[in-house]
């Protein structure tokens, strides 16, 4: 719905008199048929919400001005960041932070020193939490919150008030680290004491107080824990909060101290005897002996689902079982113990093979050792092989001159070649991938060599750059630039693709390709004015969209046009403004 | 002609729109409400209003009140050897309202309008409207009390109102409204409420008190449970009353010609049944909520149902809005006076021609979902809103769903209604079924459409995006509601039970309140009651009509110097 639809549709002027706005909702709401028109009803009440929030925050014109596009900066350095190779693992595994063992309260809480979002503060003094319904409350609660909190805070006493109590307390420090110390038993009486008093003062209000009092308690607890572990029962008895679990509009924060609660509960409800998970809640309870590596079980179901309740609804009991013994069980799945045997038939299987050798004569040759890695080898394994170097390569270079003066490229597509044998686990055929490999290698070698072969490679890709825009293959081109690779010859013109296989069987066959190039690292870099405007030019877009290209975003046909450009003015460029650049882009 | 009705849990009501104005019809004991009870006597007749009330005392067996809250459940009542669903009860109880209109405007009156709590769920609703089809009316509309309190109060002056906030604590029931009025359209903002928290409540818990303190305790041994509980629930309901104007009173009551009594005081009263006032609160802030209104911005705090007359229950409105609730409007009259309105609304009566009303539905409708948790497992059985609550019907929304398994080959829906995560806990409205084709999971969209209109009619509509496959449910009738022929079936059984004449109605409500008396007091109280019980049943039976008033007045009269217990 936009404002003037909305005007529209109340067949009124812009206005910021409500009831006007109402009025024309209410002839409007005469002159139809709700039932009959139900979009038509959702509409107008929607132009009239619409409406009346426009009139009451004042804004009436809702086009906003158009901005003339300014001209480049001349000699201004821009900085654009630096593309990435795409491929190899940075290092991260996702997900590898147990969510469970943080607990963070949810998202959206804010902390505790601030009111939830829909409250207002009455006072807006820092540090100031809960407006307190009348000022003579202020000294009722410092008398039930004990004046310990003046004697040690040297305050007066309008200023001990028992929320001030409460936050002390359960912050300290004012950290959010604080929640990791639990409470002591003095502590603790002053917190029951303090929460007792605040809960007193909210019920007093009306009920807009109370609401934002049960918030702001609710707030605090969940940010507190589990230090604030022994308050949440009595809060949770006061405000009725357990009947209010699994709604679809708890706050988030009263559903964290719910869960607390409820994992509380389950606690002393399976350490009780009759429970039918006891048994497996003491086995995982066990201490283990140091270096214990298996563990005998029993009632294996009640222990899974145990384990399974646990993981899945109360995520801080795991913490309370012996985390080795857990450990065992989820390891008891992987059965060790088998490939220990098969390595241990597989040794039986090679002596008795060489008895057999050695029984039938000396020059037995299928059953030396050393013979063995060889005879891997496979006449299928070379072809493949050599496939790959004339279609990747151009190459027709033998295997056997293949490997013994490309060792290192040759162990590369040989292991992969066994990898794809043993598990056939390629999505794509032996040669499609190979190919990516090399291409990417090709890559990284010339960006490390540098000088000239980096010089051809930028030129190869500025043609290949090209090549994809005059097909209009955005998203191929849009590749090329941001990961920095090469693309699938498949997508490119023949002689292209001839050129790019020469380039590569130039370099991977003639400089030793040993040890394997690094990944390129990210960053951003400087261009000068010069090629910003060359680059304008080349692309014909105008300088916002190339500055949207430029920090990392854009559209693929963006992207295409202005890297074209850009790669073009930079090899155009002197040598000496091109030096530091070609091996940015 | 329609006429609207407030079908309560402890009263009912039933009122017209004539002369420009909302009226309330009187019943043929001379007053404009009618006990929500029914009794079948030794002969088998039916008594239906305050005589089935006088006769709960003495008859607990073959009497029963404050059914509504069993409305939309299976549960049926043994009166007199035959078995009544709550549905039945309510049809008599609307039978013998038909024959009080009927009487009054001279004229056969077939359509109706009834109201329904705000938070009455579809099954509650549909059985009230299946109960008004029982007593032979053409149910048009039902409406939400709190709404209904709403028209009476806005269309009483016709002013342009900020938001105000509808209290209506019933016998049974607990709703709150709130409601704006600008220049004749009325606009429900939020409704919100509690289906099972009512002036019975407040009985129970005074019982729960006095129990264990009443004196001499040995007459409550000899006594059959369900009886002492009839007779300790009416006893209780008396002294609540009481304690509404003294701060102190005797709870009373006579079993078994023996008078058990122990005093209570409004503070012990008070302290019991705080978690009872507790619960008033949810609901309130929910409203508050959904309306995006601050406590400050209402403009008045509106008293709808009998209960908000307990000194314990105002001071605890006044707590929580800061300020004293009106009072301008009748508790027990407004949601009659405001069924009539909307009477006479759907008539397009020419004097309520610029007014018009716009509702919300109270419950969030959705359909229930399975979503992974962090183990990446799925989590079954999970509701998914599609309807958010408090939104303004009618209204239509849409939300996509896709499969949780490879080849799946169809999605079923349930439908839920309620506002748990869970939809075990949430009312299932029905279900939908949609063939799917085979795609890895997740690789079909299928839109499900809820569309809700004013008259709470939920229509279902799934399609399958890729083959366009479309499924359609029109929540009409559940999968346990009766058919047409079955509601003609038993209509024709209610038509069969037999009751009084209506000309003899006052007499058989006078002698079930005298006989009621007589069992309530003892000694020569009781005496002088029995005699003046003879003295009437004597000039009944000389067929003479005006030895018969005389007789009346009499006992009346003599009734009313020594009984001071009335129930209206």
């Amino acid at each position: 719905m936009t404002p003037t639809a909305a005007w529209r549709l109340l067949g009124i002027d812009p206005t910021a008199d409500a009831s006007a706005i109402r009025r024309a909702y209410a002839a409007r709401l005469r002159a139809m048929d709700v039932d009959a028109d139900r979009d038509g009803f959702a509409d107008l009440r929607d132009a009239r919400d619409l409406a009346l929030q426009l009139a009451a925050e004042g804004t009436l014109d809702p086009e906003p001005a158009d901005e003339a596009a300014p001209a480049a900066p001349e000699g201004e350095q821009v900085a654009i960041p630096v593309p990435q190779t795409g491929f190899g693992w940075t290092g991260a595994l996702a997900g590898t932070g147990d969510p469970a063992l943080s607990l963070s309260p949810p998202d959206g809480a804010l902390h505790p020193a601030a009111l939830a979002p829909d409250v207002r503060p009455a006072a807006d003094a820092p540090g100031d939490v809960l407006p307190l319904p009348d000022p003579a409350d202020l000294l009722a609660c410092a008398d039930k919150a004990g004046g310990w909190y003046v004697a040690r805070h040297g305050l007066a006493a309008e200023e001990a008030r028992a929320d001030r109590a409460l936050h002390a307390l359960l912050f300290p420090r004012g950290e959010d680290d604080d929640r990791e110390q639990l409470m002591t038993a003095e502590e603790e009486e002053q917190a029951q004491a303090a929460l007792a008093a605040v809960i007193a003062d909210v019920r007093g209000g009306d009920i807009d107080q109370q609401a934002r009092g049960e918030i702001w308690i609710a707030d605090i607890l969940a940010h507190g824990w589990p230090r604030s572990d022994p308050l949440l029962a009595p809060a949770a008895d006061a405000f009725g909060w357990r009947a209010r679990a699994g709604l679809v509009d708890t706050p988030p924060a009263v559903d964290y101290v719910n869960q607390r609660l409820a994992a509380r509960d389950f606690r002393t409800a399976v350490e009780r005897k009759d429970h039918q998970l006891h048994g497996a809640w003491k086995q995982l309870r066990k201490p283990t002996r140091t270096g214990q590596s298996r563990a005998l079980w029993w009632e294996g179901r009640k222990i899974d689902e145990l384990l399974g309740i646990i993981r899945r609804d109360y995520p801080e009991l795991e913490q309370q079982l012996d985390w080795h013994r857990v450990a065992l069980w989820d390891a008891r799945g992987q059965k060790p113990i088998r490939s220990y045997t098969w390595i241990f038939i597989a040794i039986v299987v090679v002596q008795l093979l060489s008895a057999i050798g050695r029984m039938a004569g000396p020059s037995g040759d299928a059953s030396s050792p050393a013979s063995l890695a060889e005879a891997v080898d496979t006449p299928q394994m070379k072809a493949d092989i050599g496939d790959v170097l004339v279609k990747s390569l151009g190459s027709a270079m033998a295997y056997d001159e293949f490997a013994r003066d490309h060792g290192g490229l040759q162990r590369i597509l040989s292991t992969n070649w066994r990898m794809q044998d043993s598990s056939g686990n390629f999505t794509d055929s032996y040669a499609r991938v190979m190919d990516r490999l090399l291409r990417d290698r090709y890559v990284l070698m010339a960006h490390e060599l540098g000088g000239d072969h980096l010089l051809a490679l930028q030129r190869l890709r500025l043609k290949i750059g090209r090549a994809l825009r005059k097909d209009q293959n955005w998203a191929a081109c849009n590749d090329l630039y941001r990961t920095g690779l090469l693309p699938d010859p498949a997508l490119l013109p023949d002689d292209l693709a001839a050129l790019q296989r020469q380039q590569m069987g130039a370099l991977l066959l003639s400089v030793d390709t040993d040890p394997a190039p690094q990944n390129r690292k990210g960053g951003t870099y400087k261009i000068p004015g010069a090629i910003v405007q060359a680059t304008l030019d080349g692309s014909g877009l105008p300088l916002d969209r190339v500055q949207a290209v430029y920090q990392g975003g854009g559209e693929p046909r963006d992207v295409c046009l202005v890297d074209t450009a850009m790669l073009a003015a930079i090899l155009d460029a002197a040598p000496a403004v091109r030096g530091p650049l070609i091996d940015k882009i | 002609m329609i006429v609207g009705i407030d079908l309560g849990t402890t009263n009912s009501a039933v009122a017209l729109w004539r002369n420009d104005m909302a009226q309330l019809v009187p019943n043929a004991l001379g007053d404009v409400l009618t006990p929500s009870a029914v009794s079948v006597d030794a002969t088998g007749h039916v008594l239906v209003g305050q005589a089935a009330r006088d006769r709960q005392a003495t008859h607990p067996q073959d009497s029963v009140s404050s059914f509504k809250r069993y409305m939309g459940t299976q549960r049926t009542v043994r009166l007199h050897k035959r078995e009544y669903s709550a549905e039945d009860l309510s049809a008599l109880v609307l039978k013998s309202l038909k024959a009080d209109v009927e009487a009054f405007a001279g004229e056969a009156v077939t359509d109706a309008v009834i109201t329904v709590p705000a938070y009455f769920n579809d099954r509650q609703r549909k059985a009230t409207r299946r109960a008004g089809e029982l007593a032979g009316f053409n149910v048009r509309r039902l409406i939400n009390e709190p709404t209904a309190a709403a028209l009476a109060f806005g269309v009483h002056d016709r002013q342009d109102r900020e938001p105000f906030l509808v209290f209506d604590l019933g016998g049974g029931t607990f709703d709150v409204s709130i409601v704006e009025m600008f220049d004749g359209i009325i606009e429900v903002r939020a409704s919100a409420g509690d289906n099972v928290l009512g002036g019975d409540d407040f009985n129970q818990c005074l019982v729960a008190l006095v129990r264990p303190q009443l004196q001499p305790a040995a007459a409550l041994e000899g006594v059959a449970p369900d009886v002492l509980e009839a007779q300790l629930l009416a006893a209780a309901e008396q002294a609540r009353r009481r304690l509404t104007d003294a701060a102190q009173t005797d709870f009373a009551l006579v079993l078994n010609g023996v008078r058990v009594s122990a005093p209570v005081d409004a503070a012990a009263f008070e302290a019991a049944a705080e978690p009872l006032i507790d619960r008033l609160r949810e609901p309130v802030l929910r409203s508050l909520r959904d309306s995006r209104i601050a406590v400050q911005s209402l403009s008045e705090i509106v008293l709808v149902g009998g209960a908000t007359r307990m000194p314990v229950v105002r001071r605890a409105i006044t707590r929580m809005f800061g300020r004293f609730p009106d009072t301008t409007v009748h508790p027990d009259h407004a949601v009659a006076l405001g069924a009539a309105v909307q009477a006479g609304l759907i008539e397009r009566n020419a004097g309520l021609d610029e007014i018009r009303l716009t509702d919300v539905c109270p419950f969030t409708l959705g359909v229930d979902t399975s979503e992974r948790d962090r183990g990446g497992h799925f989590r079954h059985g999970l509701f998914s809103p599609i309807i958010d609550r408090n939104t303004a019907i009618p209204v239509s929304r849409v939300a996509n769903y896709t499969t949780i398994a490879d080849n799946q080959s169809f999605i079923e829906f349930g439908i839920y209604q309620g506002e748990a995560r869970e939809v075990v806990s949430n009312v299932r409205l029905g279900s939908i079924k949609v063939p799917v084709p085979p795609r890895p999971a997740g690789h079909v969209s299928v839109d499900c459409r809820f569309s809700y209109d004013s008259s709470g009619l939920l229509e279902v509509d799934v399609t399958v995006g890729e083959t366009g496959v479309t499924r359609n449910l029109v929540i009409l009738d559940e999968s346990d509601g009766p058919s047409d022929k079955e509601i003609a079936a038993r209509r024709a059984e209610l038509a069969k039970l037999k009751f009084h004449p209506r000309e003899e109605a006052e007499n058989v409500a006078l002698l079930a309140r005298a006989r009621r008396a007589y069992e309530a007091h003892i000694g020569d109280d009781r005496a002088r009651i029995g005699a003046m019980i003879t003295d009437f049943e004597g000039a009944l039976e000389s067929q003479d009509g005006r030895i018969i008033s005389q007789a009346r007045v009499d006992l009346r009269e003599g009734l009313d110097l020594i009984d001071r217990d009335r129930w209206l």
